[in-house]
């Protein structure tokens, strides 16, 4: 396995990558000291069935005793699982438990190889024996056993040679030979322990790594989840803000417009001329303030996302007629004309009345109130785009017009075309904000063409049908 | 002349829409929040109630409901006031038993016509003669 | 032993107690090692073997070649181990030597007691003759006193080699008397004339 290319971790991640690796090799210890306990006690049993196999009788003459092998395989070979096996149990993950189980697993060897009279299979349980310890992966623990593989040769080699290989001179390349062998198996698993060690170290730091990530991300979601209620929470506050500030605002206005008019009626009644004009002035103030306190309201609403659109089918040229009636006074008041056509086939349309009124109302005010003794035009016509059928609004005047920096900045609330154009013109610098918002929320859009001095000409074009081009959300059908 | 119960609790705009009334022949009484409307609905018998929402106590909702859920008062139409003037607010006021809705600031001449239709298939005779 | 919790106060002193008791084990354990050891090299009792081909036997020696004479305890376990050890030594020799596998038979024994698997094995060694020794009689003519003692007469009768052909007690595998025998049935000589015989006694102390 290729070790990845990573940055030094953070100390945070190495300190973790540790504590899980100590964790790992400790579950090793253990799961491996249970499993040697086990074995234990199956080599104890195994020994003494060879015995009672191999050699139950010792005899002498006529006469037969139980067979010293037998004798020793039960408490010799007890005695020499049991305490391993103890440790096992109740000592383990401790080295020192797999130490004295590394060293009785090769004295076991040494015994069970006497049991069974030197059988060769049975020296194969030397080289078992060092795989298996293996498994611990630590391998300090080959050190004790190779030890006590090796003391068991010298020694009897020393006090009784003859029974380790027979003859001095071939014993030499005998003792090297088998040397060789148990050296290189030890070579061998002393190299996979360290690699495996080495693997469990980079598992270690692989984990901590993905853990402090998983921690960090969910961190990251956590904190997104607290932002989201945060905008949500700022979001209903700003509804809440907006409904009572609605009300706030309408009430007092109610009173001021309500006394004006009354006062208005009752000097009209008193024949009293004079305050007439003051408190026209003031009805008319009052009713500026409403206009620009609902196009606040508006504005601010549909910028919160709380602006729903009420739909309904009507029909179109019953409404432009109806506005056209309706902004008759302002455009006489500026000794225009209004002209309009609009075709017999635009049929009906499924959208709000309410903003679509709003809309072609302020543009046509608009056009009334730039314009001076020339023609207002309104087009309406029903066009189909590329799959799309909408109604088109074209609003044209003969007035001031606008300059290229002005129409790119119409749209935007608070800027009407010039701060002088409000003083001069009156309005809010709110209507075409608004327009165009509305518009969009439809699923249509206005744009504006102008010439300075010459005139200007809005269109307005909106879907047949609202419903089928705009978000579900936004509208109660 | 046809009787008006205006239940609104500013005063101002309470006493200019009752005196505007009022020039218009009609008897206006002034119930400054939900349960003087409750009670003196019950009490005087009006031919019309004017509900504004924004109310004290128990609200125009309440007040509504309650009006219509009594049986001395439920045969009185109501008009519905509100300055917020959102979509629902008008879904809420009819289901709350309202006969109609209107919106503040008052366009009275709107109202009027409001009032007219409302007592005239009320079967009651209103004077809406204008001065 | 020790669970961990109750004693990490006394960690030093169960640390103490545990040390002890693994040195106290494994001196315990090895000196039990050592007694097997022990038992297993221990040799038998020599032979008293004549040094000429004793009179008196009721086996022939071989006049043109060297006789090989293996006295067996049949129900000794460990004398498998010599006569795969015999097998071994029969199949390697140059000199194919006459051989006898003698298998006591000691009075008031049943019949067939003698007719263990070591005297099957043995009687499918290739030139082996398989006899019974009633009453020890011709290992007392022999002076053997030993299961697996093994003797080789020359073909003139003169004793070359006595001793067991096992490295200790029924432990298979090369070893000194085998090596010696291989070679004197091969060049001739050897280099020892005795190894130590491990085995059953072929009577107890009050035969």
């Amino acid at each position: 396995m290729a070790s990845l290319e990573l940055p030094p971790p953070p100390d945070s991640i190495a300190l973790r990558a540790d504590e899980l690796f100590a964790k790992h090799k400790h579950e090793i210890y253990v799961h491996t000291d249970r499993l040697f306990a086990s074995l234990m006690v199956l080599q104890w049993v195994a020994g003494i069935l060879f015995a009672l196999w191999i050699s139950p009788l010792a005899w002498f003459g006529t006469v037969s005793r139980t067979h010293v092998h037998v004798w020793a395989a039960i408490f010799l070979g007890g005695a020499i699982c049991s305490v391993p096996a103890l440790l096992g149990v109740f000592r383990a993950g401790e080295p020192s438990t797999r130490y004295t189980i590394a060293v009785a697993q090769m004295l076991m060897g040494a015994l069970l190889i006497h049991l069974t009279g030197g059988r060769i299979e049975t020296h194969f349980h030397v080289f078992g024996s060092l795989a298996f310890l293996a498994v611990y992966r630590d391998w300090r623990v080959l050190v004790p056993a190779t030890i006590v593989v090796a003391a068991d040769h010298a020694l009897r080699g020393v006090f009784w040679p003859q029974s380790v290989y027979g003859v001095l001179v071939a014993s030499q390349w005998r003792w090297l030979e088998h040397s060789a062998w148990v050296i290189f198996e030890d070579v061998f698993l002393f190299v996979s322990c360290r690699r495996s060690v080495a693997d469990m170290k980079d598992t270690a730091l692989r984990t901590a790594a993905l853990e402090h990530a998983e921690r960090e991300s969910s961190l990251t979601a956590a904190q997104l989840r607290i932002t989201q209620q945060q905008a949500e929470s700022a979001t209903r506050a700003k509804s809440d803000f907006l409904a009572s500030m609605s009300h706030e605002l309408r009430t007092p206005l109610n009173a001021i417009i309500l006394y004006s008019e009354l006062l208005q009626e009752e000097a009209r009644d008193h024949q009293q001329a004079g305050p007439m004009k003051d408190l026209e002035r003031i009805h008319s103030a009052g009713n500026h303030l409403l206009g620009l306190i609902n196009g606040i309201l508006d504005l601010s609403k549909i910028e919160a996302g709380k602006m729903t659109l009420a739909l309904e089918q009507f029909d179109v040229r019953a409404v432009v007629t109806d506005l056209a009636s309706t902004v008759a006074p302002l455009v006489q008041k500026n000794a225009n004309t209004l002209v309009v056509h609009c075709s017999e086939d635009v049929g009906p349309i499924h959208s709000d009345l309410l903003r679509t009124r709003q809309i072609l109302l302020n543009l046509l005010g608009n056009a009334a109130k730039f314009t001076r003794q020339g023609t207002i035009t309104l087009d309406v016509a029903r066009r189909v785009e590329g799959g799309a059928v909408n109604v088109v609004f074209v609003v044209t005047d003969t007035g001031v017009g606008m300059t290229e920096d002005q129409q790119r900045k119409i749209f935007e609330p608070f800027t009407q075309a010039d701060v002088r154009t409000t003083r001069k013109y009156g309005g809010s610098g709110l209507g075409l904000a608004i327009v165009a918002r509305f518009c969009s929320l439809m699923g249509g859009r206005v744009s504006v063409e102008s010439q300075l001095g010459r005139g200007s000409q809005f269109t307005v074009v909106l879907p047949v049908d609202v419903a089928a081009v705009v978000d579900a959300a936004l509208y109660a059908a | 002349m046809p009787k008006i119960l205006l239940v609104e609790d500013n005063e101002a705009s309470a006493d200019a829409l009752a005196r505007r009334l009022e020039r218009r022949n009609f008897s206006v009484v002034i119930a400054p929040d939900g349960h003087q409307a409750v009670s003196l609905a019950r009490s005087t018998q009006p031919d019309l109630v004017i509900m504004d929402l924004g109310l004290p106590g128990i609200d125009g909702w309440d007040a509504t409901a309650i009006i219509k859920a009594d049986v001395d008062t439920r045969h009185i139409p109501i008009i519905v006031l509100s300055a917020h003037a959102m979509p629902n607010d008008r879904h809420q006021a009819l289901a709350a038993g309202g006969d109609d809705f209107d919106t503040k600031p008052v366009q009275f001449e709107r109202l009027l016509e409001k009032i007219e239709m409302l007592l005239t298939t009320r079967g009651v005779s209103a004077s809406a003669s204008d001065i | 032993m020790f669970s961990r919790k109750p004693f990490s106060g006394l960690f030093r002193r169960g640390r103490v107690w545990l040390g002890a008791l693994l040195v106290l084990w494994f001196a315990g354990v090895g000196s039990g090692l050592w007694a097997v050891w022990a038992y297993d090299n221990r040799p038998g009792a020599a032979a008293a073997a004549p040094s000429h081909w004793p009179t008196g036997t009721a086996l022939a020696s071989n006049p043109s070649g060297p006789t090989l004479v293996f006295l067996a305890h049949p129900q000794c376990t460990c004398t498998s181990a010599s006569v795969d050890e015999l097998a071994e030594i029969l199949a390697r020799a140059r000199t194919k030597p006459r051989t006898y596998v003698l298998f006591l038979k000691p009075a008031n024994v049943a019949n067939g007691w003698e007719q263990t698997d070591l005297w099957r094995r043995a009687a499918q060694l290739p030139g082996a003759r398989v006899l019974r020794d009633d009453e020890g009689v011709e290992a007392r003519k022999f002076g053997v006193e030993t299961s697996g003692q093994t003797l080789f007469y020359d073909k003139h009768g003169t004793l070359t080699f006595s001793g067991g052909i096992t490295g200790s007690r029924g432990h298979a595998g090369e070893n000194a008397g085998e090596l010696a025998l291989i070679s004197l049935l091969t060049d001739g000589r050897a280099d020892r004339r005795a190894t130590n015989v491990f085995g059953c006694p072929l009577f107890a102390e009050t035969d």
